[in-house]
C-alpha cells in the first residue's frame, strides 16, 4: 500500500524537482509565488543586491530586502555573493545612496518579517536562513557557502 | 518603500508539489486571481502613500597643521579653511537626504549638507541636490533639477567620508573644484555586455558657488555657464573605470580689490606706448580664469577582498588665468578584517610658470606719469602678478593612514600627510605666500552614516 502511494506521488514530484540539495548554512532566495520568476542566477542576484539592476529578468521591478543590518545572515549573504564583508558593502551602498543613484535594499528584522513582506509584495525578493514551508513563497535559488 | 505599475499579469500560479494538482481546479484558480487583484489594489494605494525615506551621513574631524610659515590647511577652495593650527571645521560635516519614490518610474531626492563654506556663501549652497528622477525603462534614467556633476570618480560623494577609504578626497585632485552642484538636467544610459556594466551620461546646466581665495581670506561668487558634462564608465564586480569631460564658461564676480586691479590695468592698457599696454592687458586677462574651461579625467578604482586601489588623472584647461594644469593621485590599501592601512599620494602641476612682476614699468612710465605715478603703476603690476599667482596650485603630498570599521556603520581614520608646496604654488593654503613650504597635517576623523 505504501509503495503504491509512493508510486502515485512520483509524477507530481517529477514535475517539481528540488532545485538543489540544500545544506546547513545555505541561504534561500525567495520570491512571492505569484512572481513569474522560477530561478535566478548568482549574477542576476548580485546585480539586484548591488544596485546594478532594478528589474527581474522578465522586466518587472524588483524590490530586494535585506536581513537586519548587522546580522550574521546579512554578513554571510554578502560575503558569499560579493566577497565583500559588511563594512565594505556598507561603504559601497553609502556611495550609491548618497550619490542619488539607487537606494539600498530595505532591511527587515528577521526571517519572519521577510517572509511576511515577500508574501504580501509580489515584487519582493529576499533571502532566508531556513527553507520556507509557506506555499506563498517560492525558492528561486539556494545560495551555499561554496557558491 | 513600495512600488506600483507591476508590469506582469499573473498567469499560472505555481505552488508546492503537494498542491500542484489542486491548482487546476476552477475554484482555486478564481481565488488566486481575486487575491492578485486585491494585492494590486493594495500595492497601488500603498505606493500613493509611499513614505519618504530619510538617511544621512556625517563626519567629525580634527586636523592639526604643522607649518614653519604659519600656513593653515584647507581641504577645498569652497571653504574658509582652518582658523588655527588645530581645527575641527575642515572635515566636519553633516548631510541629510530625503528620497521619495511614489511609483516605479518616478523619484524625488533632496540632500542638504552642513559644512564650513566660503565667506559670504549663499545659504542656498547647503542644498546639494534637489531633483526629480524619471526612469522610463531599465536602461534610461533622467534627472531634472539640482544634481552633483558626475565628474571624476568621487566628485558626487566627496562629502560622504564613510564611503571613502581616506580622511578626505585627495586635495591635489579635488581641492580646487569650485562647484559642488549644477542646476539643469542629465540623462544616463546603462547597458550590459557579457563581462561588464556600462554607463554613459550627459548633463547640461549651470553651476554656481562661492570660492575662497585662501591666501587673501577673500571670497568670490563664481558661475559656470553652459556646462556640459560627459562621462563613460565601465564597471565589473571589483573594477570601475571612468572617463569624464566637462566644458563650461566660467565667470566670477570680482572683489573690490580685484576690480581696482582691473581698472588700473585697463587704464595702463590704453596708454600710447609700444609694449607696456599689451603687458597690462595680458595681466588683466589672467587675473582669473574666464571664457572657457575644460576638464578631462580618467579614473580607475579596484576594490578587492584584501587590496583596494584608486587612481585618477585629470587635465584642466583654462583659456586665461593660472588654474589650468595636470592633477593626479594614487592610493593603495590593504584590509585585515576591520582594519585597513593605506597610502595615498597626490600631485598638482600648473600649466604655466609663475607670473613675474613687470620689472621695467617704473622706468617706462616715469617720463609719462612722473616718478610717483610710475612707482604706483609698478606696484599695481606687482600686485596683479601676486593676484594671478594666488590661484596657482603647485604641490604634492604623501599620506599614510589607518581606517577601522566599527559594526554600526561608523569608521575611524587616522591620517598623516606630508605636503610639499612649490614657490608661487600655495593656492590651497590659508595664509599661504609665494615661498615654498613643507607642511604636515595630522587628521583624526570619525565617519558615520544612518
Amino acid at each position: 500500500m505504501q509503495r503504491r502511494k509512493l508510486l502515485q506521488m512520483l509524477p507530481c514530484m517529477a514535475l517539481f524537482p528540488r532545485a538543489t540539495q540544500a545544506k546547513e548554512g545555505d541561504l534561500f532566495i525567495v520570491v512571492n509565488s505569484a512572481n513569474s520568476l522560477r530561478s535566478i542566477s548568482k549574477k542576476e542576484l548580485l546585480a539586484l543586491y548591488t544596485g546594478r539592476n532594478r528589474y527581474f529578468s522578465d522586466g518587472s521591478l524588483a524590490q530586494p530586502f535585506d536581513q537586519a543590518r548587522d546580522s550574521a545572515l546579512r554578513e554571510i549573504f554578502y560575503n558569499t555573493l560579493t566577497g565583500m564583508d559588511l563594512a565594505q558593502i556598507n561603504s559601497y551602498w553609502a556611495r550609491l545612496l548618497f550619490t542619488g543613484r539607487v537606494q539600498p535594499p530595505q532591511t527587515l528584522a528577521d526571517d519572519a518579517a521577510l517572509q511576511a513582506e515577500v508574501k504580501r509584495n509580489r515584487q519582493a525578493i529576499a533571502y532566508l536562513g531556513r527553507e520556507p514551508s509557506d506555499s506563498d513563497l517560492r525558492v528561486v535559488m539556494v545560495l551555499g557557502r561554496n557558491s | 518603500m513600495f512600488d506600483v505599475l507591476n508590469k506582469t499579469v499573473p498567469q499560472a500560479w505555481l505552488r508546492t508539489r503537494s498542491q500542484a494538482c489542486a491548482l487546476f481546479r476552477p475554484p482555486a484558480l478564481a481565488m488566486a486571481l481575486m487575491c492578485s487583484a486585491t494585492a494590486q489594489a493594495q500595492t497601488a494605494s500603498e505606493a500613493a502613500l509611499a513614505p519618504v525615506r530619510l538617511s544621512g551621513f556625517g563626519t567629525l574631524g580634527l586636523a592639526q597643521t604643522q607649518s614653519e610659515q604659519g600656513w593653515l590647511f584647507a581641504r577645498e577652495q569652497t571653504q574658509v579653511g582652518a582658523r588655527s593650527k588645530l581645527s575641527a571645521s575642515i572635515d566636519s560635516r553633516l548631510g541629510l537626504q530625503a528620497n521619495w519614490t511614489p511609483s516605479e518610474r518616478w523619484e524625488m531626492v533632496a540632500q542638504i549638507v552642513f559644512r564650513e563654506r566660503a565667506h559670504n556663501a549663499s545659504a542656498l549652497e547647503i542644498l546639494d541636490w534637489a531633483f526629480l528622477g524619471f526612469q522610463p525603462s531599465p536602461e534610461w534614467h533622467l534627472r531634472l533639477g539640482r544634481t552633483s556633476p558626475d565628474v571624476f570618480l568621487l566628485a558626487d560623494v566627496r562629502n560622504v567620508g564613510y564611503a571613502l577609504p581616506w580622511a578626505r578626497p585627495n586635495v591635489e585632485f579635488y581641492g580646487w573644484v569650485p562647484f559642488n552642484s549644477m542646476d539643469g538636467a542629465d540623462v544616463a544610459y546603462r547597458w550590459q555586455t557579457e563581462s561588464a556594466d556600462w554607463q554613459a551620461k550627459l548633463a547640461l546646466g549651470e553651476g554656481s558657488g562661492t570660492v575662497q581665495v585662501l591666501n587673501a581670506d577673500a571670497s568670490l561668487p563664481v558661475k559656470a555657464r553652459k556646462m556640459w558634462v560627459l562621462s563613460l564608465g565601465r564597471e565589473t564586480a571589483d573594477l570601475l573605470i571612468k572617463a569624464s569631460y566637462v566644458r563650461t564658461e566660467p565667470s566670477l564676480t570680482p572683489s573690490p580689490e580685484l576690480m581696482q586691479l582691473q581698472q588700473g590695468l585697463s587704464t595702463l592698457a590704453s596708454l600710447p606706448m609700444p609694449t607696456l599696454p599689451a603687458q597690462a592687458q595680458a595681466l588683466e586677462r589672467d587675473l582669473y580664469g574666464r571664457d572657457l574651461a575644460e576638464y578631462f579625467s580618467l579614473g580607475l578604482q579596484y576594490t578587492g577582498r584584501t587590496w583596494q586601489s584608486t587612481t585618477e588623472l585629470s587635465r584642466v584647461k583654462f583659456q586665461t588665468g593660472m588654474s589650468g594644469g595636470w592633477r593626479a593621485y594614487a592610493s593603495l590599501g590593504r584590509r585585515w578584517q576591520r582594519l585597513t592601512a593605506y597610502a595615498i599620494t597626490g600631485l598638482s602641476r600648473p600649466d604655466r610658470e609663475a607670473q613675474l612682476a613687470p620689472g621695467d614699468w617704473q622706468a617706462q612710465l616715469t617720463p609719462v606719469l612722473g616718478p610717483q605715478g610710475a612707482a604706483a603703476a609698478a606696484a599695481l603690476g606687482a600686485g596683479a602678478a601676486g593676484a594671478i599667482n594666488a590661484s596657482r596650485f603647485s604641490q604634492s603630498s604623501l599620506g599614510l593612514g589607518l581606517r577601522y570599521d566599527f559594526p554600526q556603520r561608523v569608521a575611524l581614520k587616522l591620517q598623516l600627510d606630508q605636503i610639499k608646496t612649490d614657490p608661487n604654488g600655495s593656492a590651497a593654503w590659508r595664509h599661504g605666500n609665494a615661498n615654498a613650504e613643507q607642511a604636515h597635517v595630522l587628521s583624526l576623523v570619525l565617519d558615520f552614516v544612518f
